[in-house]
């Protein structure tokens, strides 16, 4: 089944005596852009100077980030985290 | 030229692996091991397979962990389980066998794809509450 992606990570911030909660939106995308940079900036630069031992759980990890933000962008709308602490509520939503 | 993203790649390996279970699949049939009806019917379901990503099986299912303190603290995380499958297959590479102590992930994750829900972890304490659910 085609779901579309999420494309921001909302988070949202409300102490007791506010009215309505700050909202700070996080362009999914634009962290997509910084990985796939970070990626090629490692590709092209950083790849020869990591010890080879090191080299295959560098790309493992890098592999594996790639996994989980794709199935987090893939996940659909979801509250991500809800804390409620000293009167201020916080929550993580992806949209 | 650049070179492949990762995220290509892992498209790369996923679609192999469908390639290769179709034909496994026809190579079945050609023994006579599977009649064609059968065949068929595997051939759709993966299709459907691949299709999705191989990291958005489960779907649709969160792992809820609760945290209740006291002092009216609460801490809600919810986390889909694609997700969690998806960083459970990293951290199993990245954990020593013996610090596993026998526990099979894989089959923890197939039962939760099976369709087992609820509560799975309960620690209630003085100070805190914690609860894990599959719902």
């Amino acid at each position: 089944m085609f779901r579309l992606p999420n494309f921001f990570l909302v988070v949202l911030v409300r102490p007791s005596a506010w009215r309505f909660p700050l909202i700070i939106p996080v362009p999914l995308f634009l962290v997509d852009e910084l990985l796939e940079i970070g990626e090629t900036l490692y590709r092209l630069l950083g790849k020869r100077r990591v010890p080879l031992k090191w080299r295959e759980s560098t790309n493992k990890a890098m592999q594996g980030m790639r996994r989980i933000w794709r199935s987090t962008r893939r996940a659909g709308s979801f509250t991500l985290v809800d804390i409620e602490a000293g009167g201020v509520r916080v929550w993580v939503r992806l949209v | 030229m650049g070179a492949p993203s990762l995220d290509s790649e892992i498209d790369l390996k996923e679609g192999l692996v469908v390639e290769n279970e179709r034909l496994q699949i026809l190579k079945l049939v050609q023994e006579g091991k599977v009649t064609p009806d059968e065949a068929t019917k595997l051939l759709q379901a993966l299709e459907g397979k691949g299709g999705e990503s191989a990291v958005a099986t489960g779907s649709g299912k969160l792992l809820r962990i609760r945290v209740t303190e006291g002092r009216g603290t609460k801490v809600n995380v919810n986390l889909p389980m694609s997700l969690v499958e998806a960083a459970v297959a990293i951290g199993v590479k990245f954990v020593p066998e013996e610090e596993l102590r026998g526990i099979d992930i894989n089959a923890l994750l197939e039962a939760i794809r099976q369709g087992v829900t609820g509560k799975i972890v309960e620690v209630d304490s003085e100070e805190a509450k914690v609860e894990i659910y599959v719902e």
